[in-house]
């Protein structure tokens, strides 16, 4: 006697158990538990029954079955009385639905309550779905893609407008600002002093007043420019967030004599101080100031100005904003030592300047109506106060919970993530009339099984049923696909850095798929279910049992639908494609434009010297250090200051006059762009001179104040005089200039706009603000990088460095809107051709498969190969043309709306459109080839006897 | 306990009623471990041989009660191959089984031995099962 393992059969096979186990198998039901278990229970109940079986051999097939149902009278009651035993709640409902009359317990019965109908569906549809890989695997990718681009977008919405802000009840919050006019400027921050007296409203119980301004933090080891935020001490009690450590600032952090202390956003203290608790107590100079870090906000706050996220949060001095204002434009800081009275010198005393936020809580017992007509009251009241400033100021509010970053600026942001949701939703319809064609021509094919089913005594509601839930599978697993899909997009987008800005941002996107997102997926799932599900499903069970059973040919109505689908399918990606080939078209002129100086080769570097506490002497004596130890690094040939890059998003205007207009009120003079530049600024930029001198080092404080202005302003100012010596004003009588050389013009705000007229003035007599360094370098800039890298720290290693990289990196900005437009239009495009090829396909395969018999007559009397082919592929060309037709007719029209956006190029380029139309005609052309060949392959005789 | 409601027609079943049968069957299959390790035919052939064929089980309610017991660990299963004989499966009672069979031998004896008292019968002698070797 020898035991053996329960799966192993060593012994002489035994004709008996494996015959019980086939029975078995036949009629025990599955009881839920694993493989195994039920193989283990098969096994067992065989050996049983083999036992038992004690009759003579070669039975008949009667006999057994009437001895099998002597031993086990009913198979679902042994399965529910052994489930029972495993599973003793579920067990108990499954014995009361065995106990049921004859319910047969499959997918297609009539009955059985509900919950067992909707699994049976679910299984159901599951085996369906995984018995044709093709289809499912086709539609899944589809709704995958067109859900997950939903999705991505979606959250990148939701990060920017619908998020709320992380503060306490929010709805409780109010923004205060200067009515404005029309648009962008419907909003205008305040002036300090305002907050100061809207604080006497009794329906506030609190006000704040804040600014973004861009800090160094050094923070011993290392120094970083970044960006933080100028707050009043009250700041964090008004919008009610809390310290994750330590404490936040309260009203005594703002008196004069307070110590300097800084509250790290939690973001920050992870990243820059490795989330360490030991950083409270810590001291660290921002902006040349010590302040010790005394708390870290609550994890999740970042302000309540999106996107921008500071990393720390200080409290609001005159001095401090002083500082920043002197080191932006470059004039002398007061040295900090006493408050500035004079308001013009003090923008905490200065009404008419008009800078900082203010949020305020209501008061507990008061409205937002109330709030509102009250701080009117004391904005008419400062009007009749201080005519001078106020005299046309109008204060109003806003909830906080309905701005995001400025209402005007919302507004736009608004627009804008309309239209791209209306865009990547146009991608989403595309794949559902996809995924529908598909359905739909399964559903033709299933027609035999459906009608079956209804003759056997199916419902119809249940059908629908069964076909929906299918369709629900599909959608839930393509949406599981998509939020896939979005977290990755989401990962990237976070990962890399789409602008260069002038001074270092930290963007919160709040890209995190939570729970709206997931929402969004959801329901974007359930529309697409009913989109490609419903209707291919009503048809399905509007079928009548005796035609499906007949086979007869596909109803003309559902062939009208389906060619119907794919029309609109090919117009939608017409339509989609001719924006990818405007927007290539676009990017690539944008490509092409001549800025106006040469990027290739050019390093540059950027500086704050003056944010880090270094005042006007040490900065000038500093930048000649560096310059020489730059300029004398080997493979570097020129090396320059400026203040501003062209095509960085940064611009410095003044008013500026002719020696003719002297005489007119500044006030009327044009605005020209100006920027501080040093000696061989324009060699190292590779600018062309087209006439007179550039800047040298004998151009200095003490001697003739000059200035390089390029030929458009020169064209305007003097059209009919040469330009040299001529003498111009800026910004009034002060600042008047003598024109040494004249440059040729460039691009300075954007790669689109016309000629702008463009001022250089000297930096050796003008002050350089945040100076930037340019090098012309020979060979490989990554080198001269590092060379650069390593000079500045051997000059000053305090110096903190911001932007160290090549020009055609921190011009890359100028180009952002043009490429991205090429890229996400390119594959919005590239994905509406794929889903429309397909979709086209489908249609034109299913249409040759349902004329099997049609086709087998036409050619058993007579019609060639020839001819079946050029039947099949005609009807795909009468729709292509079609859908092609109203694609363009659409385009047209909608295109209108990139005009804006576009370089170079019309919205209604004739190539672009042509070459469209040409790519979809080959795609259609390919797409109705396969099948047809199919057609011509049709057997005459066999496809008669279908019939 | 679900042993054998659905009785297959014969004669046993008219005379025992299947509620009462039912309630026996655990006990009689534990007795019947007590003495050595068996298969689940030879437990059903035993009852039906000692109780002179009143009781019978079919092969569903025995395996349901096999199955129950042995998840309840009250006996252990294993597949034995034997020289000439087909693979089957033993069951031996395992400790929780045999403290589970006397705490049923005990119920039995003290109900058997009140309503044969009550009922005027001749008190048995001895435990159920070994009133089936009669």
């Amino acid at each position: 006697m020898r035991e053996t393992g329960s799966g192993s059969s060593s012994g002489p096979a035994d004709p008996d158990q494996a015959t019980f186990r086939r029975l078995i198998r036949e009629r025990l039901p599955p009881l839920s538990i694993p493989p195994a278990r039920q193989a283990a229970v098969e096994a067992e109940l065989a050996q049983l029954l083999a036992d038992a079986w004690n009759r003579p051999t070669d039975p008949t097939t009667e006999e057994l079955e009437a001895w099998l149902d002597a031993q086990v009278p009913s198979w679902e009651r042994l399965a529910s009385d052994l489930a029972a035993i495993d599973h003793p709640v579920t067990g108990t409902l499954r014995r009361r639905l065995a106990a049921r009359p004859s319910a047969p317990s499959t997918a297609l019965s009539k009955g059985g309550s509900l919950m067992s109908g909707l699994w049976g569906d679910v299984r159901f549809a599951l085996r369906t779905l995984t018995n044709n890989p093709a289809f499912t695997g086709t539609a899944l990718v589809t709704l995958a893609l067109g859900i997950g681009l939903n999705t991505s977008v979606f959250s990148l919405v939701n990060g920017l407008l619908l998020r709320p802000h992380a503060v306490h009840e929010p709805d409780r919050l109010v923004n205060l600002y200067i009515a404005g006019g029309e648009g962008f400027l419907s909003h205008l921050p305040m002036a300090y002093p305002d907050v100061e007296s809207v604080r006497a409203a009794e329906s506030l119980s609190g006000v704040t007043a804040y600014s973004m301004a861009p800090v160094v933090i050094d923070a011993g080891e290392s120094a970083r420019s970044s960006m933080g935020a100028l707050v009043t001490a009250e700041y964090f009690e008004v919008l009610g967030v809390d310290a994750a450590l330590g404490r936040v600032l309260t009203p005594g952090d703002s008196r004069p004599d307070a110590e300097a202390v800084a509250v790290l956003a939690h973001d920050a203290w992870r990243r820059s101080f490795g989330a360490d608790p030991s950083v409270l107590g810590r001291t660290v100079r921002v902006n040349g100031e010590p302040m010790t870090v005394v708390g870290v906000a609550e994890p999740g706050f970042s302000g309540i100005q999106k996107p921008l996220a500071p990393d720390l949060w200080i409290p609001m001095t005159p001095v401090r904003i002083g500082r920043i204002e002197s080191a932006l434009s470059g004039g002398e800081p007061s040295d900090g030592s006493e408050l500035p009275e004079d308001p013009r010198e003090n923008q905490m005393l200065d009404r008419g300047s008009r800078w900082v936020q203010a949020t305020a809580r209501l008061a507990p017992d008061a409205g937002l109506e109330e709030a509102a007509t009250e701080v009117a009251g004391i904005g008419e009241r400062l009007a009749q106060a201080f005519p001078d400033t106020n005299a046309e100021r109008e204060l109003t509010v806003v909830p906080t919970s309905r701005v995001r970053t400025f209402p005007g600026v919302d507004r736009v942001m608004r627009l804008g993530a309309g239209v791209v949701l209306g865009l990547v939703g146009l991608v989403l319809l595309i794949a559902c009339t996809n995924v529908a064609s598909l359905v739909l021509a399964r559903s033709a094919s299933r027609r035999r099984e459906i009608a079956t089913r209804m003759s056997l005594g199916a419902g119809r509601r249940r059908l629908v049923r069964q076909l929906l839930v299918e369709s629900l599978m599909l959608s839930l697993l393509g949406g599981a696909g998509g939020l896939v899909l979005a977290h990755l997009s989401n990962r990237l987008l976070t990962s890399i850095h789409l602008v260069h800005f002038p001074i270092p941002v930290n963007l919160n996107l709040g890209l995190a798929l939570d729970r709206r997102v997931i929402l969004f997926t959801l329901g974007a799932a359930m529309v697409t279910t009913v989109f490609f599900g419903l209707v291919p499903a009503l048809r399905a069970a509007r079928l009548d049992p005796a035609d499906g059973l007949r086979d007869a040919a596909g109803s003309r109505d559902r062939r009208r639908l389906h060619r119907g689908l794919v029309v609109a399918q090919l117009a939608l990606s017409v339509v989609l494609l001719i924006a990818a080939g405007l927007a290539l078209r676009s990017a690539v002129n944008a490509q092409r434009v001549d800025p106006g100086f040469d990027p290739e080769g050019v390093v540059v570097a950027r500086f704050s010297p003056r944010l880090q506490g270094y005042d006007a002497t040490e900065v000038r004596s500093l930048n000649e250090r560096l310059e020489g130890e730059i300029r004398a690094l080997p493979g570097v040939r020129s090396a320059s200051w400026t203040d501003i890059l062209p095509l960085t998003l940064s611009i410095h205007t003044e008013a500026a006059a002719p020696e003719a207009d002297w005489g007119t009120d500044p006030e009327e003079w044009p605005q020209v762009d100006t920027s501080t530049v040093g000696p061989h600024y324009f060699e190292a930029m590779g600018i062309e001179m087209l006439g007179g001198r550039g800047f040298t080092e004998r151009d200095r404080s003490g001697s003739v104040p000059v200035a390089v202005v390029n030929e458009e302003l020169a064209r305007r100012f003097w059209p009919q005089e040469p330009p040299l010596e001529q003498r111009l004003r800026l910004g009034g009588e002060e600042g008047e200039v003598e024109v040494v050389g004249v440059v040729r013009t460039g691009k300075y705000r954007t790669l689109g706009e016309d000629p702008r007229p463009f001022v250089y003035l000297a930096a050796g007599q003008n002050p350089l603000g945040s100076p930037t360094l340019v090098a012309r370098v020979d060979g490989d800039p990554a080198a001269a990088i590092e060379a650069i890298r390593g000079t500045v720290r051997r000059v000053d290693p305090a110096l903190v460095m911001s932007g160290l990289e090549t020009l055609d990196q921190a011009v890359s900005g100028s180009l952002l809107l043009a490429r991205s437009g090429a890229v996400l239009f390119g594959l919005f495009g590239a994905l509406g051709l794929v889903l429309a090829a397909v979709g086209l396909y489908g249609l034109i395969a299913f249409t040759v498969s349902q004329r099997t018999h049609e086709i087998g007559i036409r050619m058993a009397i007579g019609a060639s190969r020839r001819a079946v082919t050029r039947m099949v592929v005609r009807e795909g060309a009468i729709l292509a043309t079609i859908g092609l037709a109203l694609g363009l007719a659409g385009a047209a029209a909608i295109t209108r709306v990139l005009e804006a956006v576009l370089y170079g190029v019309s919205p209604t380029d004739p190539p672009t459109f042509a070459a469209v139309a040409l790519l979809l005609g080959l795609v259609a052309a390919g797409a109705s080839l396969a099948p047809a060949r199919r057609a011509a392959a049709v057997d005459p005789q066999t496809a008669l006897r279908t019939e | 306990m679900t042993a054998d409601s659905d009785q297959v027609p014969s004669q046993t079943a008219d005379s025992i009623d299947a509620e009462r049968k039912k309630g026996a069957a655990e006990l009689l299959v534990l007795s019947l471990l007590d003495e050595r390790s068996r298969h689940g035919y030879e437990l059903a052939r035993l009852i039906e041989r000692r109780s002179q064929g009143v009781l019978t089980f079919h092969v569903s309610s025995l395996y349901t009660l096999l199955y129950r017991l042995e998840r309840r660990k009250l006996v252990r299963g294993r597949w034995v191959e034997k020289p000439g004989e087909r693979r089957r499966r033993f069951y031996e009672l395992t400790e929780g089984g045999r403290r589970a069979l006397a705490e049923e031998q005990r119920q039995w004896r003290a109900l058997v031995t009140a309503v044969a008292q009550i009922a005027g019968l001749p008190a048995p002698s001895d435990s159920l099962a070994e009133a089936g070797h009669a």
